[in-house]
């Protein structure tokens, strides 16, 4: 009965499950997406478009660019001045998105952010092999954006960013896509925001001897096929492989016992 | 060429027993938030199995190639993950109860999605939210440095194994570690 006990106490630990974009269900076709930010007002959100792109860069840095498992790089590219998102609605703002990119701005509409604690939304779209996303935050003059702090903006922004490249939400309070900043400090991702972005961008190495590649986790542009399961497998029967070699070589040539 | 040197290399050389190793693998050790305060995971029990031998190589070295499995215990209802571990490492000998490990290790960590979907807040409202629904791998290779105490029977050991991940990218380099118990047979 003790041992039992232990051992329920030993495997109730927090449970995770991290979820997908409610609209594509997937995550972009590759791991490699620019991101730039669009001509607009963020005055009422507290900051200029310039320090928004110093924003973006931190937040992109800290928590998606730096999953050891997953391939995803956002490449921050800047103010795209071409693109102007003033006034417009998600969808619209979408349109204007070219392929394989993620667009950032501000929106002072109170139809988008009729509620001030919404600080942001995200809208990602996939059509015909490409997909894009917009990601808004609340520049409404009653917005409580500049009530925050540079951590929480950038913490909400990389919230944001996540639902952009196919996140959906998680259960749990102290993951980041958490649907609320509110009461907590993210300081790291949670378990289902790595493997949430493992999933969608995992890292894939090819094998090259028995399983070793290169030194430093090098990756090469992954994508979500039936490759993945048969990468594991090679993996599992390589290593297999491996060992029962190494007990053959032994049993059949140094009989010790 | 290089096949053939391999296994002349193999057959040259002695080999000892074969080792049993049961324990807990931590994974991005100290880089997992774990509460809404910030806190991040140092601890946790994941149960790791693994299967090796070892080569004695010259003086106080070995070759100890092990290969290795561990299923994450603290993975939500609509998702599993585990890693399978193939350990390239080498040892020496310190003293009769101490061994330094170093090597390489390739890992397979795996995300086997049950599908479906949850209905989660979203601000204002809730949505349904996808969840995922297919197996999905990640391989990635580490560096690793460990030490390894043989108990008072010289069959038992225990192992600390720290694995390096992006050990050439400084800005992003995680850690995990594997603690486990060993018997060789």
């Amino acid at each position: 009965m003790k041992l039992l006990f232990f051992i329920l106490i030993l495997f109730s630990q927090t449970v995770y499950g991290f979820t997908l974009n409610p609209n594509t269900g997937k995550g972009f076709n590759n791991n490699e997406i620019n991101l730039y930010i669009a001509n607009t007002d963020c005055s009422g959100a507290g900051f200029t478009t310039a320090q928004y792109v110093t924003l973006v860069k931190q937040a992109v840095n800290k928590f998606w660019n730096s999953v050891p498992t997953s391939s995803l790089r956002i490449d921050v590219k800047g103010i795209n001045s071409s693109i102007d998102i003033a006034g417009d609605t998600h969808s619209s703002a979408l349109s204007k998105v070219p392929a394989n990119t993620i667009l950032a701005g501000c929106n002072t509409s109170a139809n988008d952010f009729d509620d001030p604690s919404i600080l942001g939304s995200a809208v990602m779209s996939c059509s015909g092999g490409s997909c894009r996303a917009v990601l808004i935050l609340n520049a409404h003059p009653n917005s409580e954006l500049p009530n925050k702090s540079n951590a929480t903006i950038e913490a909400i922004i990389a919230h944001e960013i996540g639902h952009a490249f196919g996140l959906g939400h998680s259960e749990f309070k102290h993951n980041l896509m958490y649907f609320s900043i509110s009461g907590k400090f993210q300081e790291w991702l949670g378990q289902d925001d790595i493997d949430g972005v493992t999933y969608l961008y995992p890292l894939d190495s090819e094998a090259e001897i028995l399983g070793i590649s290169a030194l430093g986790s090098c990756g090469t542009v992954a994508t979500n096929t039936e490759k993945d399961h048969d990468n594991f497998l090679k993996s599992l029967f390589s290593g297999v492989f491996f060992i029962l070699l190494l007990i053959a070589i032994r049993r059949s040539l140094f009989r010790y016992y | 060429m290089k096949k053939i040197i391999l296994f002349l290399i193999l057959f040259s050389i002695n080999v000892h027993a074969i080792t049993y190793s049961v324990g807990t693998h931590v994974p991005f050790f100290n880089q997992v938030q774990t509460s809404t305060s910030g806190g991040s995971q140092v601890f946790a029990i994941n149960p790791y199995l693994g299967i090796g031998t070892q080569f004695h190589l010259a003086g106080g070295n070995y070759f100890m190639p092990e290969l290795g499995y561990s299923y994450y215990t603290d993975t939500g209802s609509n998702y599993n993950r585990d890693t399978i571990f193939l350990h390239y490492n080498f040892a020496y000998v310190i003293t009769n109860k101490f061994i330094a490990r170093y090597g390489i290790t390739s890992h397979t960590y795996r995300l086997t999605g049950g599908g479906g979907s949850q209905t989660l807040s979203n601000g204002n409202g809730s949505t349904r939210f996808p969840s995922p629904n297919k197996t999905v791998s990640s391989s990635f290779t580490t560096l690793n440095a460990g030490m390894e105490y043989f108990l008072s029977s010289k069959n038992y050991s225990i192992r600390f194994d720290f694995n390096i991940m992006n050990s050439n990218d400084l800005d992003n380099r995680a850690y995990n570690y594997l603690l486990t118990v060993n018997i060789y047979r």
